[in-house]
């Protein structure tokens, strides 16, 4: 019995790991340079278009929602404040769109991109909790990074990476600071965005154990400490910093109930955008400024959706797209069959591995329903009764095409049976035996 | 008996486990100079920033050193077994073959996690010599999945020498490379943080599995 | 499980084995009472290693009954496998071990442990006790086996090979021990061995095994009374054939000779009836080697 036991143990091994080489090996294979739809608003012809690539090769269409095509320059006109540069060599600067003009200077002016990834969100990425705080005011071009880094804990502690030391008298100042201002220690979260290639440096956001929020910058080596008014029910999940030239927002700011705003620069104030359908753990979003409007684009692996506002953030339009990625090609549908669910390691969303199962669905049975059957005509061909392998059995009717294999690479032994039966004896018997 | 069977394998081991515990030693050693020397000719700040925002990893020196270490504990503790089929000795003593087969691999896994231990141990230490113990925690549970690599190749090898038969001894073989290459996939710090504790006990799975080999190896059927 | 309490301490019936396609035997059968000592006599090729196998429990025969001490052989218990001594080809030991740590390894498996027998024979080489078996010659290494068999004090020793790699000196010495060592009484022996001469002194039956698994077995002193070589002369280039009475006929010789388990006037009167003109001359003298090549036949 104890035999059988370690068997399965290998089996239940083998079938994890099938489940998880299997499907890498068929994406190694298959997988496409398909990437995601990239879908736009064209303030030209108000309506919202899209590069797509369909087929194998280079086969790319310029499309608008309602179907018509465009060849490749077309399509960049209808998007002039993306391609200014374009229409520059093409001389159809400055731009004239709604009776207005728009010269270079007044397009860079304007232009913005602000992104949230699914992969900056909590819980999606390991952090080390340890953050530079940098010198917002360097009196120089180029901010650089201190020679300590802050610990945001049960106070703002000061760490020397020099002597890799508690700094006690920075530590002491900011936190006192801090506290000055109504913060309650612990902190429960911080956010920023570590990096001095930015046009500035707006420091921190901390989270106070009252779920408050507060700004803190490190101004001339003092303590700069804003605390921001919150609505009363309002908290906070993510706080997405773009430190950018304009210096119009501060940061996409994500509330627990999943909604979206933007922070004003200096006036702190929250600017709610509607976002219908956006999922934070699943979808990637951009929001594109241009002199005349803000889109809002969003996907996840298998549709797009873009939200048009004007300058207020008053919505003009919408549009959503199944994206050609998402159309499931026959390498797929043969997968969905052969195999009930797939370990797929790596979804996107997060740095983390994961080892939560894909299931395949309904289709997924019939390539069950034939490795059960394939497995019943060899424990036949092998004389090996249903009761022996009852186990065998049921592994393959849960886990398909990788119970299969792994029954088939570590065969079932038959009973011992004495005086009747034969043993199936492996060839290199012979030598190890004479 | 118990005893005497800790004795053999101690007899097996105890040269190979110091000349491994040695290797390791200076591995340890060796990655207390590199760090040392990143830090003296770079700023501790620039460092830090790419540990902690690039999510470079300055230890991934030890990387292979535990699948290394179980290795050859396996090879040292299997190898002296299975030349002239020596197994047979054993096999023949009046005790549960299973039973003292598990003894086996619970005190070879336990030499390998004793190594194990001493390594993580001088990771944090070496780590937290330069680096908040945060970045010390985190190195530990980056390492995590290589020093768990360690007991996965001890338990495949094990595998491999044990089972009598060609064609299992492939298929012990692939199963056993196919969960080593899940082990190194990181390209950042604790990105194993939620699949380790599945992956562990997949991990400690391999080690009852080798009854298969030893019930085969007794009655080459 | 197939037990048995039985007063045999080997049982052997209709066993069968095959590798592959190969059989190697399909109904063998023989047994060994408590307190014989029986070698296994057999040319290369018939099995003998098979059959020693499968007695030691390390190979799960195809058919058939094997039984040991009354278990079978591929499932003995703990207990059982205590009071069965195994003397493995080559004399295999733990070779990283001393000639004290062998011992403090095995004394505690066995209950009737007995640590001066071991000793005895292993303190008489001169080597010091922390000497590695891995550093001795084949010779020491057999003494050094023969005292852990003997200090488990098993009630069944199944010795494989025991006169491989050693000298004569090194076999007589394996020998006198083991024949004082059989005086306690009440022990069944069965020994394998390449060198037939040897079983002389310390053999009650002989096993001879035969390809296909024919297996011819009795006491070696009726073996050694019964079997006899004659020289025979024959008129023409016609030989008598192997039959019933004629085990065995040897045309490579000097003389001819055949040989039988039959008194000289019953072979004679046989080969007047099956081979008329072939003539008996002499009966000739043989050593038990001769016989057993006699009865075997040299290829």
């Amino acid at each position: 019995m104890s035999a059988h036991l370690a068997r399965f143990c290998s089996l239940i091994v083998m079938v994890f790991l099938l489940a998880l080489w299997l499907p890498q090996l068929h994406g190694m294979i298959f997988d496409y340079r398909f990437g995601k739809t990239q879908l736009l608003y064209s303030p030209v012809i108000k309506k919202f278009i899209y590069k797509e690539l369909v087929g194998e090769g280079h086969q790319f269409i310029y499309r608008d929602q309602d179907g018509k095509d465009y060849s490749q320059r077309e399509f960049e006109m209808l998007i002039p404040f993306i391609y200014y540069k374009n229409m520059e060599i093409w001389g159809k600067m400055p731009l004239e769109i709604d009776a207005q003009r728009f010269d270079k200077a007044a397009i860079k002016a304007e232009r913005l991109v602000l992104e949230l990834k699914p992969v900056e969100l909590k819980g999606h990425s390991p952090r080390i909790q340890l953050f530079p705080l940098l010198e917002s005011n360097p009196g120089r071009a180029r901010l650089s990074f201190p020679e300590n880094i802050v610990r945001p804990g049960k106070d703002l502690s000061f760490i020397n990476s020099d002597e890799n030391k508690l700094d006690d008298e920075l530590t002491e100042t900011f936190t006192n600071v801090l506290t000055d201002k109504g913060f309650q220690f612990p902190v429960l979260d911080t956010f920023g965005r570590v990096s001095i290639l930015k046009a500035f440096d707006a420091g921190y956001f901390l989270i106070d154990s009252n779920h408050d929020l507060f700004h803190l910058l490190k101004r001339d080596g003092q303590a700069k400490v804003e605390r921001i008014a919150l609505p009363d029910t309002f908290k906070i999940r993510h706080i997405s910093v773009a430190e950018n030239k304009s210096r119009q927002f501060l940061a996409i700011v994500l509330d627990e109930a999943g909604r979206l705003y933007l922070m004003r620069y200096g006036s702190y104030d929250l600017v709610p955008l509607a976002l219908p359908d956006y999922d934070p753990d699943s979808m990637e979003l951009k929001i594109i400024f241009n002199p005349l409007y803000r889109t809002a684009i969003y996907s996840d692996q298998q549709t797009v959706h873009a939200v048009v506002m004007d300058r207020d953030f008053n919505r003009v339009d919408s549009y959503e797209r199944k994206m050609a990625m998402a159309n499931i090609r026959p390498s797929d549908r043969v997968w969905q069959i052969a195999t009930p669910f797939s370990l797929p390691l790596h979804d996107g969303n997060t740095r983390y591995l994961s080892l939560m199962p894909r299931f395949h669905g309904w289709l997924g049975l019939i390539g069950n329903a034939l490795c059960l059957a394939v497995a019943f005509a060899i424990l036949k061909k092998r004389a090996i009764s249903l009761r022996e392998a009852v186990f065998d059995l049921l592994l393959v009717a849960l886990t398909g095409l990788y119970g299969l294999i792994a029954i088939l690479m570590l065969p079932l032994q038959k009973a011992y049976n004495p005086g009747g039966g034969r043993d199936d004896l492996a060839a290199s018997e012979a030598a190890l035996s004479s | 008996m118990i005893k005497s069977i800790f004795l053999k394998e101690w007899l097996k081991l105890k040269r190979v486990w110091l000349l491994v515990l040695l290797l390791n030693l200076c591995c340890m050693a060796y990655l207390l100079i590199v760090i040392r020397h990143q830090f003296q000719i770079e700023h501790s700040e620039m460092i830090w920033y790419w540990s902690f925002e690039l999510r470079r990893l300055l230890y991934d020196e030890i990387k292979y050193i535990p699948l290394l270490t179980g290795l050859v504990i396996a090879i040292a503790q299997y190898l002296p077994e299975m030349i002239n089929h020596r197994f047979r000795l054993s096999l023949h003593l009046p005790l549960q073959a299973h039973l003292q087969v598990l003894i086996w691999i619970g005190f070879g896994a336990l030499m390998g996690g004793v190594i194990a231990l001493i390594d993580m141990a001088s990771l944090y230490l070496i780590i937290k010599g330069w680096f908040p113990t945060e970045a010390a925690a985190s190195a530990l549970l980056t390492a995590a999945p290589w020093f768990l690599a360690g007991w996965v190749s001890y338990f495949g090898a094990t595998l491999v020498m044990v089972e009598p038969h060609v064609p299992q001894r492939l298929v012990y073989l692939l199963m056993s490379l196919a969960f080593l290459a899940l082990l190194y996939l990181e390209k950042g710090y604790q990105e194993y943080d939620h699949a380790l504790p599945v992956m562990i006990l997949l991990a400690l799975l391999m080690a009852p599995a080798i009854i298969l080999p030893v019930h085969r190896y007794r009655h080459r059927s | 499980m197939m037990e048995k309490d039985t007063d045999l301490a080997i049982e052997v019936r209709g066993l069968s084995h095959h590798y592959g396609a190969r059989c190697i035997y399909s109904d063998l059968n023989f047994t060994v009472p408590h307190g014989r000592v029986v070698a296994l006599l057999g040319k290369n090729g018939v099995g003998k290693t098979t059959l020693i196998k499968i007695l030691m429990g390390y190979l799960r025969p195809t058919g058939g009954i094997c039984r040991v001490l009354g278990q079978q052989s591929h499932r003995l218990r703990a207990e059982t496998r205590a009071r069965i001594g195994l003397l493995f080809e080559g004399h295999l030991a733990y070779e990283f071990m001393t000639i004290e740590q062998i011992e403090a390894f095995y004394a505690p498996f066995y209950p009737k442990w007995r640590k001066d027998l071991y000793y005895d024979l292993v303190e008489r080489m001169g080597l010091p006790k922390n000497h590695k078996i891995g550093n001795m010659s084949c010779g020491q290494r057999s003494q050094v086996v023969l005292g852990l068999i003997f200090a488990q004090d098993p009630d069944l020793m199944i010795l494989d090979d025991y006169s491989m790699g050693l000298d004569a000196g090194y076999r007589h010495l394996f020998l006198d021990f083991l024949d004082r060592f059989l005086q306690e009484g009440n022990k069944t022996v069965f020994v394998t061995s390449h060198v037939v001469q040897d079983m002389e002194k310390l053999v009650d039956d002989v096993i001879f095994l035969e390809r296909g698994g024919q297996v011819l077995q009795m006491p070696l002193a009726d073996f050694s009374a019964r079997f006899r070589c004659f020289s025979f002369q024959t008129p023409g280039d016609k030989a008598p054939q192997k039959d019933y009475i004629i085990r065995n006929v040897d045309l490579l010789g000097e003389a001819p000779k055949l040989f039988s388990f039959e008194p000289r006037q019953t072979v004679q009167d046989h080969l007047d009836a099956a081979c008329p003109g072939v003539k008996l001359t002499q009966e000739m003298p043989m050593s038990l080697e001769d016989a057993f090549i006699g009865l075997t036949g040299k290829y």
